[in-house]
């Protein structure tokens, strides 16, 4: 399930599970992937959660990877909960990661959670351009930017809260694609400045379903 | 907690229990608190205290659950307390209101304890509705069954009476199987069911000792095919995989074991404290460690309390197959209590998917975006 929309000189593609697909470049973009949540957590003292949640998360990856046959990827950062959770990766699922990657030209973009490179192959970068679209993990910048970190979501009649897209005129930002992830909601007056009048919302679901970007 | 699953092989450096001495220990000595004051915990519904909008803090009203409070939005009535108030925000943890008399409120819901009917009681009051009048019954109670009785029609031992009737632009169905609340839970969760392979688009269902309601956005004008006793069992073979009533023994699972927490004594939630979902926590579970120990407390818990399922099958054996389904064209008396009844339990599937596609194009068309 998915759904096409217009943003800047792109016609883009929003996915049921919360990633962006660029099918021009071939390019699929994930924000927030927050692996090691559990792990983080538990190493701070805090709840010990099940800690599954990054097979979970690369479940998804793979599986939406395999649907679109990306040969670009994009994580618009916080791809890990600290760098210390890069490093704690599990065997397996850095085997996983690893063959996701393989063939593919992978572009890690630097986060507020994952500040320095990453010992995982692909590049690292603190953005990057491509066909006139912007790629950088907090938005508030120049050009069409797409970009992730507030995580929003957004309720509609007869679902819950789902994480969504948000569409301004030059900006776009992507939902957390990690599993364990909270979300800032889609009305917050902190997004109003960044997508302007008019904005439009991509609810993540069974089915995407694009609304009116809700205002309070 | 130091050798059972996941908590060892993930964090063997953080376990909760330490071997020190030849005796377990709990490796950090703060969790002692936490743990005392959740042994014997009684999962109560969490609350939210209620006030005047003012500055230096109104006059209290009372309390809303929380669930209820997460449902308002800015400008929402409710009653409380005999008076209609507005929902204007939440500050902290107190609900905030201004006066709003005259409006049309909603009704803040609270839940007691929640008992099922034994059978013998149920026997008996299905034996008093068949009496031709109740002259010892308070008034208005023998009027409310009068008019059942004028409407529609009173439910019979021998027989399951059904109605369904359009209300509020949703179509309802009401089952009085007088199974006990559990009982009657059960028959919603596999009804529903039922109903979704059926494409009938329910939405959600609420049930009390004595009738389940169900709504959804197609009439059912015919319920005897959804009662069949067989198919109903084989929904109960699958059912542990992601249903709300599961999810809602896990969740107080969850907060007994400590894995998500709740504000404590002395402690305050601050907006900012990691609070997880336990739905997700517990489809994760399901999905990756289904004999996790956790899973197996709460479907043992489930089982026993929630689900009770061998009173549905006296009910529908009781009656073999004689079912009376009424189409009316609106509410029934006695159905309307259960339209004021707490404990909503949603049906994810169909129904809300196309509710919520015809929500997002009304919005567009609105906004003029389509």
């Amino acid at each position: 399930m998915s759904l096409d929309f217009f943003f800047g000189p792109a016609r883009l593609t929003a996915l049921a599970s919360g990633a962006l697909f660029w099918a021009e470049e071939r390019l699929l973009c994930v924000s927030d992937l927050h692996f090691g949540k559990s792990e983080r957590l538990a190493r701070r003292g805090g709840t010990l959660l099940p800690p599954y949640e990054t097979r979970a998360t690369l479940e998804r990856l793979d599986r939406d990877l395999d649907r679109v046959a990306a040969k670009v990827v994009v994580c618009l950062g916080d791809s890990f909960d600290d760098l210390a959770a890069a490093e704690g990766m599990e065997e397996d699922n850095r085997l996983w990661l690893a063959r996701l990657m393989a063939g593919r030209d992978w572009i890690w973009i630097a986060g507020n959670h994952d500040p320095g490179p990453l010992d995982l192959g692909g590049s690292h970068r603190g953005e990057v351009a491509r066909s006139g679209l912007v790629f950088r993990h907090e938005g508030g910048g120049a050009g069409f930017e797409v970009s992730g970190h507030f995580h929003p979501k957004a309720s509609l009649a007869g679902r819950g809260a789902k994480p969504c897209f948000l569409i301004g005129k030059t900006r776009l930002i992507l939902p957390a694609y990690g599993t364990y992830t909270g979300g800032m909601p889609a009305d917050d007056r902190l997004f109003d400045p960044l997508l302007g009048a008019g904005a439009r919302a991509i609810l993540t679901g069974q089915k995407p379903l694009l609304i009116p970007r809700p205002t309070r | 907690m130091a050798t059972g699953g996941y908590a060892l092989r993930a964090y063997d450096k953080w376990q909760r229990l330490l071997l020190r001495g030849g005796k377990w220990q709990l490796r950090d000595p703060r969790a002692a608190a936490l743990i005392r004051q959740n042994l014997g915990t009684i999962i109560d519904i969490e609350t939210l205290k209620v006030r005047f909008r003012a500055r230096m803090g109104g006059a209290p009203l009372g309390e809303i659950e929380e669930s209820f409070a997460a449902t308002l939005t800015p400008g929402d009535t409710f009653l409380i307390g005999g008076q209609v108030v507005r929902y204007e925000g939440l500050n902290e943890l107190t609900v905030e209101v201004s006066r709003a008399p005259g409006r049309d409120p909603r009704v803040a819901v609270f839940s007691g304890t929640k008992f099922a009917t034994s059978t013998v009681l149920a026997d008996r009051i299905l034996a008093i509705l068949q009496l031709p009048a109740w002259p010892d019954l308070p008034r208005h109670t023998a009027e409310w069954l009068t008019l059942q009785r004028e409407v529609s029609e009173l439910p019979h031992p021998d027989r399951l009476l059904i109605e369904s009737f359009p209300h509020d632009g949703r179509e309802h169905l009401c089952l009085y199987g007088f199974a006990g609340r559990n009982g009657q839970q059960t028959l919603g969760l596999l009804v529903t069911k039922v109903m979704e392979e059926r494409g009938l688009a329910p939405l959600g269902f609420v049930a009390t000792d004595y009738a389940t309601l169900i709504w959804g956005l197609d009439p059912v004008t015919d319920a005897a095919p959804l009662l069949d006793l067989d198919h109903l069992r084989a929904g109960l073979e699958g059912w542990l995989a992601g249903n709300a009533v599961m999810k809602r023994s896990f969740r107080n699972v969850a907060l007994i074991s400590g894995l998500i927490e709740r504000s404590h004594q002395g402690r305050r939630k601050s907006g900012r404290q990691a609070t997880f979902s336990s739905d997700i926590l517990y489809d994760t579970l399901v999905k990756y460690d289904p004999n996790h120990l956790m899973l197996r407390i709460t479907r043992d818990e489930a089982m026993r309390g929630m689900v009770d399922f061998s009173r549905i099958e006296q009910m529908l054996t009781r009656i073999a197959g004689r079912i009376d389904t009424r189409r009316l064209d609106r509410l029934s008396p006695l159905s309307a209590p259960l339209f004021l009844e707490p404990g909503k339990v949603p049906v994810q599937g169909a129904g809300r998917e196309r509710l919520a596609e015809d929500a997002a194009r009304a919005l567009l068309r609105e906004a003029g975006l389509d």
